[in-house]
């Protein structure tokens, strides 16, 4: 392994190679930071210039555009509400109360922190324990997939407000995701006639719409205070910020990894898995979503140490991690290379190669984040009758280029004013996102998980690892009902004790 | 705050019930070769709706009723925006309560016209027009806006990015 890296160091530092690498990373943070581009999107579109590459570097191009999206997905979640990624939802539902309050700079800091203490520790991860993690994994089936699904879900047990507005925002979501082809019988479900339904309703539009297209209803109706700020003052390195959530870093970081490595979840999942347990912990958790470090450090920890983590199954068995992993799989495919069991043997060099590649573009995003959000932090003194059409256009294009409809774009707004209306009650529009992220794998996996067992809905329990999951989740939703009720009794009992008296 | 829970509520129901319909005519699981059908997932994520909205109903009256009973108001007015930026308007008048649904009309012109005049030509109206609605007044901003739309449009999607534009 040693002999690798160094060779991988070898072959990262060859200024050509190097050079690379920057682009990759500058490219990678406006992609990244510009809301409906995403990693996908980016690799996508690279993936034609990589054709005429040396193996090598187009795979640590791909790779570190993918790493430096998943990074910046943050400072437009935070700065302004429109996260630039999937993965960096969670993050906006902390990162942008604190903006409110005038802590943009903080909250940046912690983002940026967390995303390359993540980012780094998945990379170590990666070069480290592939192939142990690797058989890991294969022992999830089915019914640890479709539990697993579930745990992520009663994350909107932990979100304060209303649980069951929050349970119907997850039912939503899941209902949401199952418009569109049913993968298993191919059966046209709720489309209406309608030849765009049929892939289903993509995650960008729902997502660009109830965050960002509601934001900007929101303050054209002059609803949503805001505090300019003047100057943001990124502190990156904070003691007392890095005491306070050193154990979220820690706790989350292994979480991410631990989700990564699962085929199909993605790091989106992890972030919001990573929240939901950051709100367990949290001895404080009400102050959630009003903007706490902690709420911004969790998301981000995890979201990019999962996304290292999604690289391991790519590489030890041939099998995507996550959406983008999938797109990478079909470069590695168009330049003659097959991932899989024997691919660290016969491609050892470009392997290590990337794991280099990686921990640079981690460091290299730590070092230029700084000025990078220093310009566009600035953006935040711009009145907003200016930026709120430079935000809507950027919507408008990131949702189209998904899948160059304009159907998607006609959905964004559908889902924009729903965003609007709906926040008018304090609904966890978390909870709707949720639910269409975990939908496909719910849906799927559980009806997999039947099919194991010819019907019998005690596989789910019958299995230890997805019983234990499930004990949690349903211990979860449980103590949200139980714990405000019973505080509820004893104040109603004290109340009428006084009045007795 | 209790009229809009209901409002959404009934809204939850209606939806609900009508995707319901919808989904018995999905074949079931003796319809198909799998073993659980199209129809059964949906199903009881709809059910399984409908009942958290007779929950929320339930939990929504005992509320207001708690609240009558406590003698405390419920309903909280809306928090006014307040910028002390030259180009931020008043929020008086008719107009000024409803920008926002000016603003979603803008967008909703705007994404029909890109097809009529082009992506370029909308994106420049666009971004004129959403400026004056949001309260710009100066020149310099409005000017700005437009200029910043367009090469926004023209250098990072088009040129940098090669984004297929609408």
């Amino acid at each position: 392994m040693l002999d690798g890296l160094l060779n991988g160091f070898s072959v990262v530092l060859q200024p050509m190679n190097f050079l690379i690498l920057l682009s990759a990373v500058f490219i990678g943070f406006i992609g990244g930071a510009l809301p409906g581009i995403s990693g996908v999107i980016l690799v996508v579109i690279l993936l034609p210039v990589t054709y005429g590459m040396d193996s090598t570097t187009a795979f640590m191009l791909l790779t570190a555009i993918y790493a430096s999206t998943v990074f910046s997905g943050l400072i437009t979640a935070i700065l302004y509400r429109a996260p630039g990624t999937p993965e960096a939802v969670m993050t906006s539902f902390d990162g942008y109360p604190m903006t409110q309050r005038g802590e943009a700079g903080k909250a940046l800091g912690i983002g940026i922190l967390s995303s390359a203490v993540g980012g780094l520790v998945g990379t170590i991860a990666l070069i480290v324990f592939t192939p142990m993690l690797a058989s890991v994994a294969l022992q999830f089936s089915s019914p640890e997939f479709f539990a697993l699904a579930v745990l992520g879900l009663t994350v909107v047990a932990s979100l304060g407000g209303s649980l069951l507005l929050g349970l119907i925002g997850a039912m939503i979501g899941l209902f949401v995701a199952s418009v569109g082809i049913d993968p298993m019988t191919g059966t046209l479900r709720y489309t209406f006639g309608n030849l765009n339904l049929a892939g289903g309703i993509q995650l960008i539009p729902i997502i660009v719409g109830m965050f960002a297209i509601s934001e900007v209803l929101k303050r054209a109706q002059g609803n949503a205070p805001h505090i300019p700020v003047k100057k943001v003052k990124i502190r990156i390195f904070d003691a007392l910020i890095i005491r306070r959530i050193r154990m979220t870093l820690a706790r989350s970081s292994i979480l991410g990894v631990a989700i990564g490595i699962l085929p199909g979840i993605g790091a989106s999942t992890a972030a919001m898995v990573s929240y939901s347990e950051a709100v367990r912990w949290s001895k404080h958790p009400k102050e959630f979503g009003k903007g706490v470090p902690e709420g911004v450090a969790a998301p981000e920890v995890a979201n990019n140490a999962a996304a290292m983590g999604a690289l391991v199954p790519l590489f030890a068995l041939g099998i995507p991690g996550s959406g983008t992993t999938a797109v990478i799989l079909g470069a590695f495919i168009m330049h003659g290379l097959q991932p899989g069991p024997s691919f660290m043997t016969n491609n050892g060099d470009l392997i290590y190669a990337v794991f280099v590649g990686l921990l640079i573009v981690n460091l290299l995003m730590l070092a230029f984040s700084k000025p990078f959000v220093a310009v566009l932090s600035r953006l935040l003194n711009i009145p907003y009758s200016a930026l709120g059409p430079i935000i809507i256009i950027c919507c408008v294009v990131g949702t189209y280029s998904v899948q160059n409809s304009m159907f998607d774009v006609w959905l964004m707004l559908g889902f924009g004013v729903m965003g609007f209306l709906l926040e008018k009650i304090n609904f966890p529009l978390v909870a709707i996102i949720l639910g269409v992220v975990l939908g496909p794998i719910a849906e799927s996996e559980f009806r997999r998980s039947l099919a194991m067992s010819q019907g019998d809905p005690s596989i789910f329990f019958s299995r230890p690892i997805s019983a234990t999951l499930l004990y949690i989740a349903i211990t979860v939703v449980t103590l949200a009902v139980i714990v405000p009720l019973i505080k509820y009794l004893r104040k109603r009992n004290a109340r009428m004790g006084e009045a007795h008296q | 705050m209790t009229r809009k829970l209901y409002a959404f509520i009934i809204c939850v129901m209606v939806g609900g019930s009508f995707f319901l319909a919808l989904t018995w005519q999905l074949p079931s699981s003796a319809e198909v070769s799998t073993l659980i059908g199209p129809r059964t997932w949906p199903l009881l994520v709809l059910v399984a709706m409908l009942v958290l909205a007779v929950m929320l109903v339930i939990s929504t009256s005992a509320e207001s009723r708690r609240a009558k009973d406590g003698g405390t108001t419920e309903e909280v007015s809306p928090e006014k925006f307040d910028s002390g930026d030259a180009d931020e308007v008043a929020t008086d008048g008719i107009f000024a309560r409803n920008r926002h649904w000016v603003l979603l009309v803008l967008v909703v012109l705007y994404t029909v016209s890109m097809n009529l005049v082009g992506f370029l030509c909308s994106t420049i109206a666009f971004s004129f027009l959403c400026s004056l609605t949001l309260g710009a007044k100066r020149k310099m901003t409005i000017g700005m806006t437009t200029l910043a739309g367009t090469a926004l449009v023209l250098v990072v999607f088009d040129t940098l990015l090669n984004i297929p534009l609408p």
